[in-house]
C-alpha cells in the first residue's frame, strides 16, 4: 500500500532536500553501477525509498549522507539482482566513498557543473565531436570506432584524455573561484 | 582544492572502472588503493562527478529529449531553466529526476502513485503540459487492482479489453515477487489472428486516469529482467490499444533458434498483425527496458538492451486508429503461442507518462 501521507511541510522539505542534492546523489549512484540508464532507474528507486523512510529521518543531520546511504542499498541490491556485482566495490568501499561524495559544499558542487560547459567549450573541435558522438547520440563507442576506422581501444583513449582536461580545467576554474572569493 | 595528486596507475584504473573496461582484477587493485588512501576517494569522487555531469550534460536521453522537445512550453525545475545548448539534457534529466520526487509526493490514482512535475516547478513563463506519471515497482500489493495468484494487487487496474475474460480473480498467471517484480507467465494466445484471447495476458491502466484525452504525447515503458527462453514467436513487451482487435505493442519476439530473439513492433488491425517491423538481436538471459511512446502524434518503440548495451528505436506505419481516442489502455503482455510450459517474464518497473496542458 501507498504510505500514509505526510504533512505538507514534511512533503516539502522533502522535495527540497532531494531536489538541492540530487546532483551528488545521481552521481554516487552513477559511480557505483556506472550505466547511466541503470543510475536513472536506481536514483527512481532511491528517491521512492527515501520517501516511504522519511518520517525515520532526522532533520539535524545532513541529509545527503542519509540519501547516500539509502542509495547504496538500492544500488547493490540493484547490481545483485542483475548478476551483475562481478566488478562491483565492496559494501566497506561504497560506504567510505560515502564521506567523499558528500564533501564537497553545494557551492563547491555548484561551481563545478557551471564550469562544465566553460571547459567543454575550450575543447579543440574534433574533440568536441568525439564527445558528442559518443555521448549525446548514444553511439556506442565501437560503432564510433567502426565508422571513424579507429579501434575501440584508441576512441576509449581519446575519451579519457579528453575527460581528464575537462576535469583538470574545472579543478582550475573552481579554484581560481574560490580564490577570488576568499 | 585538492593538492593531493594521483598516480598514473590510479588514474588509468577508475578510467577503465567509469568506462567499463576495467577487469575483476583491476577492481580488486582499485578497490585497495581507494580503501587505503582518503585523498584517493576524495579524487575518485570529483572524477566520478566529472564523469557524471559530463554525461548528464551530453548523453542525450532519447526519451527526455524526445519529450523536452515535443512540449511548446518550458518546463522548469527550481533553479534549472529550460534553455539550449549545453545545459539542456541535464534540464531534460532534471525533469526525470524530479518525477521521482514528484510521484512519491502526488496523488493516488487505481492503486498506483501519479507524479505531477508542476507541483513542483516554478513561475512559468507560458503555460505547457505537465507530465502526470504513474509508476509501479510491484515492491507492495496495491489493493484493488488486478490480483497476483495469491489475491495480491499488481497496480495494474485493467486488462486490455478483450484479453483475460477466462481468468479467475486471482490470476494464476501473475504473481507479485518478494523484494519487487511481477512475474507474467506467458500464455498460449496471441492478438494475431485472436489466438485464444480469453487467456491472453495483457494488464494496464486507463491512460484516461492520467488526464488523458485522445490528443496528448504518452509514453509507457517497462523493464525486463532475465529474458527467459520462450517456443518460436513467443513475445512479451509493452502495448497500447483500444481493444484486442486495435493496438500497437512492441518487445522482444522469439525466433526459430534457441535462445535467440529480436525486437519488434506490430499493429493489431481489426484482429490481425500488420506493419510488423523487426530489428536487432537478443538472448535469454538479457536485461531489456522497452518503452513505447506517442510524441508529436508519432509512435516509437525503443529497446535497450541493457545486458549488449544496445539501443535500436523502431518504427512502424502509424497506429492512426488510436489517433483521437480517448479510451487507450497501456501495459504489459506475455504470450506464447507455440509454447506449453508457460515461462514467466519478470518485469521490475512499469511506468506510463501522459503529457496533459498545465492548469487541467
Amino acid at each position: 500500500m501507498d504510505p500514509d501521507p505526510l504533512p505538507a511541510d514534511r512533503r516539502a522539505l522533502f522535495a527540497e532536500c532531494l531536489h538541492a542534492h540530487r546532483g551528488r546523489l545521481f552521481a554516487y549512484v552513477h559511480a557505483l553501477v556506472r550505466n547511466l540508464a541503470d543510475a536513472d532507474d536506481v536514483f527512481q528507486l532511491t528517491a521512492l525509498a527515501l520517501w516511504r523512510r522519511f518520517d525515520t529521518y532526522d532533520p539535524t543531520r545532513s541529509f545527503l549522507n542519509w540519501a547516500l546511504g539509502v542509495a547504496r542499498l538500492e544500488a547493490a541490491t540493484w547490481l545483485r539482482t542483475r548478476a551483475r556485482d562481478r566488478l562491483r566495490f565492496s559494501d566497506d568501499l561504497t560506504e567510505l566513498l560515502i564521506e567523499a561524495f558528500a564533501a564537497p559544499t553545494d557551492r563547491e558542487a555548484s561551481d563545478r557543473r557551471d564550469a562544465l560547459p566553460r571547459c567543454v567549450a575550450k575543447l579543440p573541435g574534433g574533440d568536441r565531436e568525439l564527445l558528442h558522438e559518443c555521448y549525446q547520440t548514444g553511439t556506442d563507442v565501437a560503432a564510433v570506432a567502426a565508422r571513424l576506422g579507429r579501434s575501440p581501444s584508441s576512441v576509449h583513449n581519446s575519451l579519457r584524455r579528453i575527460r581528464r582536461v575537462l576535469f583538470e580545467c574545472i579543478e582550475r576554474t573552481v579554484a581560481r573561484g574560490a580564490r577570488g572569493t576568499t | 582544492m585538492n593538492d593531493w595528486t594521483p598516480s598514473a596507475r590510479l588514474r588509468d584504473l577508475i578510467d577503465a572502472y567509469l568506462d567499463g573496461t576495467v577487469s575483476a582484477g583491476d577492481v580488486a587493485e582499485l578497490e585497495a588503493l581507494l580503501r587505503a588512501d582518503e585523498g584517493a576517494r576524495t579524487h575518485f569522487a570529483r572524477y566520478a562527478q566529472t564523469h557524471t555531469d559530463l554525461a548528464l550534460d551530453l548523453a542525450a536521453s532519447a526519451a527526455a529529449d524526445r519529450a523536452l522537445a515535443a512540449l511548446p512550453g518550458p518546463v522548469s525545475v527550481p533553479g534549472t531553466p529550460r534553455s539550449p545548448g549545453p545545459g539542456r539534457t541535464w534540464a531534460a534529466r532534471s525533469v526525470r529526476l524530479l518525477v521521482a520526487a514528484s510521484l512519491v509526493l502526488g496523488l493516488s490514482v487505481g492503486g498506483g502513485v501519479v507524479g505531477l512535475i508542476a507541483a513542483q516547478t516554478g513561475p512559468r513563463e507560458r503555460p505547457g503540459p505537465v507530465a502526470r506519471t504513474l509508476t509501479l515497482d510491484f515492491r507492495e500489493p496495491r489493493a484493488g487492482t488486478v490480483a497476483d495468484a495469491s489475491g495480491a494487487g499488481t497496480g495494474f487496474t485493467h486488462r486490455l479489453p478483450g484479453t483475460g475474460s477466462g481468468l479467475p480473480a486471482r490470476d494464476p498467471s501473475l504473481t507479485l515477487v518478494p523484494g519487487g517484480g511481477l512475474d507474467v507467465a506467458a500464455t498460449s494466445s496471441d492478438l494475431n489472428t485472436r489466438y485464444r484471447l480469453e487467456q491472453a495476458e495483457f494488464p494496464g491502466v486507463r491512460l484516461a486516469d492520467l488526464g488523458f484525452t485522445g490528443a496528448e504525447d504518452f509514453e509507457v515503458a517497462a523493464a525486463v529482467a532475465d529474458a527467459p527462453a520462450m517456443a518460436f514467436v513467443g513475445q512479451f513487451g509493452v502495448y497500447a490499444g483500444t481493444s484486442a482487435e486495435w493496438a500497437t505493442r512492441g518487445g522482444l519476439v522469439s525466433q526459430r533458434a534457441a535462445d535467440s530473439f529480436r525486437q519488434f513492433v506490430v499493429n493489431t488491425r481489426d484482429g490481425r498483425d500488420k506493419d510488423a517491423y523487426f530489428i536487432g538481436l537478443g538472448a535469454t538471459g538479457d536485461d531489456l527496458r522497452v518503452r513505447l511512446a506517442r510524441v508529436g502524434g508519432k509512435f516509437t518503440v525503443a529497446v535497450e538492451n541493457r545486458t549488449a548495451g544496445t539501443t535500436s528505436t523502431l518504427g512502424t506505419r502509424h497506429a492512426e486508429f488510436l489517433d483521437g481516442r480517448a479510451d487507450v489502455v497501456v501495459g504489459v503482455f506475455a504470450c506464447d503461442p507455440r509454447g506449453t510450459d508457460r515461462k514467466a517474464v519478470r518485469f521490475s518497473t512499469f511506468t506510463a507518462t501522459v503529457w496533459v496542458p498545465a492548469g487541467r
